[in-house]
């Protein structure tokens, strides 16, 4: 059994950790660097460590200081959340031989799944689809050259030990090669510390599906049904929404038993997700594994009533599946959003600051999973997710609708999030019929950039603005005066203010 | 400028802004602290401040919650119901002076690329004396770990460049400069 765990993470998923192992009975123990001293994991947490200097290099990715933690404060088991350190197979191996549990699967799986290559040279030989595409990371512009002409233009330049988007480039015509190759291995050794970078066919106008299994240490697997993430921005997903509107009952059925042949294949245990390509001829194909707990889970939790996380301390606690397959079953409708502190206006640039206002909006099927609180401090140095907010509804259309109120009622001030446009997407009306596909926003790119798809809203509220403005300004006109009167007379009153 | 009356003992600022949203402008007189005219329509408004970001504006009896999620001088970004919008607020007075020196400046036009947000200078593209093109991706500028390809804002030859190769940048830092 596992009595303390060190949570080598920070924001909204180090709270989400925090709050399974409250109910649990666990002790949660928070790390912080010295950036996050205010942040909301280290306010909630049983026990809070500070491990090191702002840079995730020397504080949330620094091995040997988390495992030293953990040893020194007697914590059993390390949770890694998910990016940082949880798909990190070296990471994970150090902490399986210093005698801790790693709460996330063996470093096996992970070092097989992390090798992008590997993993779909597994999935081909245990009968999972795959994108067409090499098996092998390619060394040379000339190795390209021969897949394109195997496969076929366009095609997707993707990190071997990749993930999350980075270091993948698409090519479409030939003259675009070498600066794709030099790009994508610019990035890929960037993020992930390794430059291979492998060929795929690219598809065109796929869904993102992907789908939620568990697995024991005892060979037991269960899928928790698909989740639908499509809606995405340069590789990073905005909205998810579980079950997915495109598929049908007969897609379901074979998507799911996919993966759970590709968890087994690899001997997986703990909560993990195979992602598919879903095409317009209904066929699909895998696209990767991710070893670890995902963003998106809420959604899965909302339809299913599983929590996830909880299921993740037990397996690791050596515990079996709390549930068989034919336990579970989907009930209505989940959509989340993504709250990022960025800036739609701006080409999506990060705004940072401190929060401060927050005011969280609530209600009949509403759940918000965030990282931030009053006066947190959203700076350079960290992913820009501040919160997910979660709805769930009897059917899609409710829970889409109770999505864009609790979207009114979420009030942040300090930062400028982007809500306002996971707002314009939802009420969109390829999004309401599900005609979507991953290039959504590519395909709506000249409307976001020209700021035209904020024309309505304008119209609609152009009165109210201008009668903010110019009244907040007079006001603080008005006040002016009066703190000039003020001079002189008693000075040693304004010099105390 | 302020055009102020006592009437009955109470102050009345008779004043006229301009409010700029999204490239429009539209012109509001403020007849005191509780009427504004706008578009030949006197409204009976009230903005009550609850907090430095949270604010309650009341224009005849319809109620707006109005978040401000980032203010600086003249400018304000604003929530009001999930949606967002920045204005930027200025005496009528102030507008037309601004007005007058943009145009005199004109004349002699060299055009900036600044950076559109904080991050790290990856690559430079181009060096001084360089032609370029509208839209040329002249820097990659790396930001939350993405590269991003910040373009030429106009045609022209580089007169100037600013930042160095590793350089980590602040928003609207100037870039470069092109002539």
């Amino acid at each position: 059994m596992i009595n303390k765990v060190l949570i080598c993470n920070r924001g909204e998923i180090a709270v989400r950790i925090i709050k399974a192992c409250r109910e649990c009975g666990i002790i949660s123990a928070a790390v912080y660097s010295e950036a996050d001293k205010g942040a909301l994991h280290v306010r909630v947490a049983d026990e809070a460590y500070c491990i090191g200097p702002a840079s995730a290099k020397e504080s949330y990715l620094n091995h040997e200081v988390l495992i030293e933690t953990a040893k020194n404060i007697g914590a059993d088991a390390i949770h890694p959340g998910y990016g940082f350190l949880s798909e990190n197979s070296t990471f994970i191996k150090k902490v399986e031989e210093s005698g801790l549990i790693f709460i996330g699967p063996s470093s096996k799986s992970v070092l097989l799944m992390g090798d992008k290559t590997a993993a779909r040279r597994l999935m081909k030989n245990s009968g999972v689809p795959i994108v067409p595409g090499t098996v092998e990371p390619v060394s040379s512009v000339e190795g390209i050259k021969a897949v394109i002409a195997e496969i076929g233009l366009p095609v997707m330049l993707k990190a071997s030990a990749g993930g999350g988007g980075k270091g993948m480039r698409k090519i479409s015509d030939e003259s675009e090669i070498d600066d794709a190759f030099d790009r994508a291995r610019n990035e890929a050794l960037k993020a992930f510390g390794n430059d291979d970078v492998y060929v795929e066919k690219y598809i065109e106008d796929p869904k993102h599906i992907e789908v939620q299994i568990l697995g024991d240490k005892y060979g037991n697997y269960v899928h928790v049904f698909e989740r639908e993430c499509s809606i995405q921005r340069r590789h990073q997903k905005i909205i998810e929404e579980s079950p997915s509107p495109s598929i049908n009952e007969k897609i379901r059925e074979e998507m799911t038993s996919a993966a759970v042949s590709a968890a087994k294949a690899c001997g997986y245990y703990n909560a993990g997700t195979i992602e598919f390509l879903y095409d317009k001829s209904g066929e699909f194909y895998f696209l990767e594994m991710n070893t670890r707990i995902q963003v998106e889970h809420p959604v899965t939790e909302m339809i299913s009533g599983i929590d996830l996380v909880k299921e993740q301390l037990r397996i690791a606690s050596g515990e079996r599946l709390s549930v068989d397959q034919c336990d579970l079953s989907i009930s209505g409708h989940s959509i989340e959003c993504r709250v990022y502190a960025e800036d739609p206006d701006n080409n999506f640039a990060p705004s940072l600051g401190k929060i401060q206002h927050h005011r969280l909006p609530s209600g009949a099927g509403i759940r918000v999973d965030r990282g931030i609180d009053f006066q947190s401090e959203v700076s350079i140095y960290y992913d820009p997710l501040l919160a997910k907010l979660i709805t769930w509804g009897i059917n899609r259309e409710e829970a889409r609708q109770r999505i864009v109120r609790a979207i009114r009622e979420y009030q942040i001030g300090g930062v400028k999030t982007n809500l306002h446009f996971c707002r314009w997407i939802l009420t969109h009306s390829d999004f309401i019929n599900g005609t979507f596909d991953i290039n959504f926003l590519q395909k709506k790119s000249d409307l976001i950039e020209s700021g035209d798809w904020k024309k309505s809203d304008i119209n609609e509220f152009k009165e109210a603005i201008t009668i903010f403005g110019a009244l907040i300004k007079f006001q603080n006109e008005q006040l002016k005066p009066m703190a000039n009167e003020c001079k002189g007379k008693n000075r040693w009153r304004l010099d105390r203010d | 400028m302020n055009v102020r009356a006592k009437i009955a003992g109470d102050l009345i600022v008779i004043n006229k802004y301009i409010v700029e949203i999204e490239n429009s402008k539209k012109e509001i007189s403020v007849l005191s602290s509780h009427e504004v005219e706008l578009e030949g329509k006197k409204l009976t408004v009230n903005l009550s401040k609850l907090s430095d970001y949270y604010y309650l504006l009341k224009i005849e009896n319809k109620i707006f919650e109005i978040i401000v999620a980032k203010t600086g001088e003249d400018n304000y970004t604003l929530n009001i119901e999930g949606r967002i919008f920045e204005i930027g607020v200025k005496t009528r007075l102030k507008d037309i002076a601004e007005e007058y020196l943009k145009n005199k400046q004109k004349e002699t036009r060299q055009d900036e690329l600044k950076a559109p947000m904080p991050g790290l200078i990856i690559n430079l593209k181009k060096n001084i004396g360089d032609g370029v093109v509208l839209g040329e991706s002249l820097i990659v500028l790396e930001a939350m770990k993405m590269e991003n390809d910040l373009k030429s804002p106009a045609s022209g030859i580089i007169k100037e460049i600013l930042v160095k190769k590793g350089e980590a940048v602040e928003k609207n830092q100037r870039l470069l400069v092109i002539e």
